[in-house]
């Protein structure tokens, strides 16, 4: 009890620390993109590197911006079929799908892990003015796939446990 | 195996994912990844890393996080109330006025805001109130919400238009700009609507109270701000000056500007902008993302290629025909931006290899969504009414029988501009 406890409250500290870095990332964006449109139009004097970091940054707020959403649920689903079935079906219905987002979640860090390491091992750069190393960006896929396992990890632990109440109170319900 | 049957195992596996009610953007994520492991093994995995980096490295995506922060931004800082109060007092005279202030109010707020949840969500909370304390019927009153809300992804800037044009390759400024005609067109078609059933049923809307002209003109100062700033965002990308992407900026900016100005800025404000803006584009870019993995192992099975090349060997008719069928058809259980990453990657080459104008077929693409809106029983826009006005006890059916002379307003649209594709081709092809 008190481990998932420690969890949750490392997990709020995560998702704080995310936020931060997304928002500092959409500001930094918005400002490039002014800085770009205001020295072009204005002082006939277009950058080569706003366009470049702009899309670095779109690649961290947008990973990270996958993890924060699912925190706050923002991530639609579908539920005309799911609210006409029965509780304990739903609770199974949930640990299925919480199971399946957690596979999916392993797979992009192992293989955003992969992706990341070639570009690493090789010193391959982005094309374009700057010769920034692909890994700077490549290496969000495992850090977001790790929070996203965590996530998916905690939602799948939390849709058994509704699984087993459910049970236990279906069993002793039965019982009386 | 043959396409066809590959096709029916996928639409069945989305199907049956989104019945347990997985999100969209993880449906398409799993589905996509596992017809990937067993066409090509595990080790093509690297595939789903490769794809959702290259996805999000792209510059015009940026567009997607700044149009949602620039509608944040006027949506936290109360524009919409001021909005509403305005166009409320212009359109006093007439029967209906408030639904018809709804749909204006609608529109114009349309165009700082891509999102009709958002422009829906807004107008409901202030509209719905009034117009029932004014003795309107609810299903009028949360209909016109509900279809008022729509707008928000025709008329530009439309974060639909800015994921159909990544998705198509059709040019983005075309798309905000062939938005235009028809947004204005389908909200004269909703006021139409409601100026024809208040008069054959003078029970279901009142005539608010008359106002004067001075206090006309002083109301008119609140709507310019909104509507200078539109301006300013739409023309910018007109004359060539912005790209959709720095559009946006400049409106983020100009939105903090007004927001300052009429002192409606607070720290509290901000961040809460700031937060629903990553919360929003995460959700857009897992689904785009996601959808592209989907679109990669569809393309690598050879479903694309036959379902493509089998579409092409349609006559022009048909193939409009099955077109638009299949987007109202998936309109029935799919939210909007779902049905433009699903469809865009399989209609969009047919639909040019046709020789279709791929700007038409969005605006086309766009309106069925609008229809799938307010379609149940998915209808997304009018869960969102009836989630506002159930303290008022409308409930989802009031809704979803509100809607249905709006639903015949967007059919006589899709068909005006079916017929006649200069509605919708004709602006972009003035630009500059």
């Amino acid at each position: 009890m008190r481990n998932t406890m420690i969890i949750r409250t490392v997990y709020k500290w995560l998702i704080k620390l995310i936020e931060t870095i997304s928002i500092i990332g959409i500001s930094l964006i918005v400002l490039f993109t002014i800085y770009e449109v205001t020295s072009r139009e204005l002082y006939n004097r277009p950058t080569i590197w706003t366009n470049e970091i702009t899309s670095y940054l779109l690649v961290w707020f947008g990973m990270l911006g996958i993890v924060y959403a699912f925190d706050k649920e923002t991530h639609v689903s579908v539920d005309f079929v799911f609210k006409r079935l029965s509780i304990k079906v739903q609770q199974v219905c949930s640990v299925i799908t919480c199971g399946l987002m957690l596979a999916f979640s392993l797979l992009v860090s192992i293989y955003g892990y992969k992706y990341w390491f070639i570009a690493f091992k090789n010193g391959w750069r982005h094309y374009g003015m700057l010769d920034i190393p692909m890994s700077y960006t490549r290496i969000s896929l495992p850090i977001v796939g790790l929070f996203l396992v965590f996530q998916t990890s905690l939602a799948t632990y939390d849709a058994i446990i509704r699984l087993r109440q459910q049970r236990t109170t279906g069993e002793s319900a039965e019982g009386v | 195996m043959a396409w066809y049957i590959e096709l029916l195992i996928v639409a069945v596996s989305i199907l049956a994912l989104l019945a347990i009610r997985m999100p969209l953007g993880f449906v398409f994520g799993v589905v996509g990844t596992a017809g990937i492991i067993i066409y090509s093994g595990l080790h093509s995995c690297v595939v789903i890393a490769q794809e959702l980096h290259d996805m999000l490295s792209d510059f015009v995506l940026i567009t997607i996080p700044l149009f949602v922060l620039m509608a944040e931004l006027l949506s936290s800082g109360g524009f919409i109330s001021d909005l509403y109060d305005s166009v409320e007092k212009l359109t006093g005279r007439l029967r209906g006025s408030l639904c018809i202030a709804t749909i204006i109010a609608s529109a114009i707020f349309a165009a700082v805001c891509g999102s009709s949840y958002v422009t829906a969500a807004s107008l409901g909370s202030m509209t719905l109130p009034e117009m029932l304390k004014h003795g309107y019927s609810k299903k009028l009153a949360s209909g016109s919400v509900a279809a008022g809300g729509s707008l928000g992804i025709l008329i530009p800037p439309s974060l639909a238009f800015v994921i159909y044009g990544y998705m198509s390759g059709a040019s983005i400024a075309a798309l905000f700009i062939a938005g235009i005609i028809p947004g204005l067109l389908l909200a004269s078609l909703f006021i139409l609507n409601i100026l024809i059933l208040s008069r054959l049923f003078p029970s279901v809307a009142d005539v608010y109270a008359q106002m004067g002209w001075e206090a006309k003109l002083k109301s008119t100062s609140k709507i310019l701000p909104v509507v200078i700033l539109a301006i300013l965002v739409l023309a910018s990308i007109y004359v060539g000056i912005a790209t959709p992407a720095e559009a946006a900026a400049i409106g983020s900016i100009l939105s903090l500007v007004l927001c300052s100005i009429y002192k409606k800025l607070s720290w509290d404000m901000l961040l809460r902008s700031l937060r629903n803006t990553i919360a929003v584009s995460g959700f857009l870019l897992l689904l785009m993302c996601t959808a592209k993995i989907l679109g990669f192992m569809m393309a690598k099975v050879g479903i694309m290629y036959g379902l493509q090349s089998s579409l092409v060997k349609l006559p022009p008719w048909l193939f409009i025909l099955i077109v638009y069928l299949t987007i109202a058809v998936l309109g029935l259980f799919l939210e909007g931006t779902s049905i433009i990453v699903l469809t865009t990657p399989i209609f969009a080459p047919a639909v040019q290899a046709m020789g279709f104008s791929l700007i038409w077929y969005g605006v086309i693409l766009v309106l069925f969504i609008e229809i799938a809106l307010l379609s149940p029983p998915v209808g997304m826009n009018c869960y969102i009414v009836a989630e506002i006005g159930k303290s008022l006890q409308i409930g989802v059916e009031d809704v979803f029988k509100g809607v249905i002379p709006f639903l015949i307003a967007l059919v006589v649209c899709v068909v005006l501009i079916t017929l006649i594709p200069r509605l919708a081709l004709w602006l972009p092809s003035t630009m500059g």
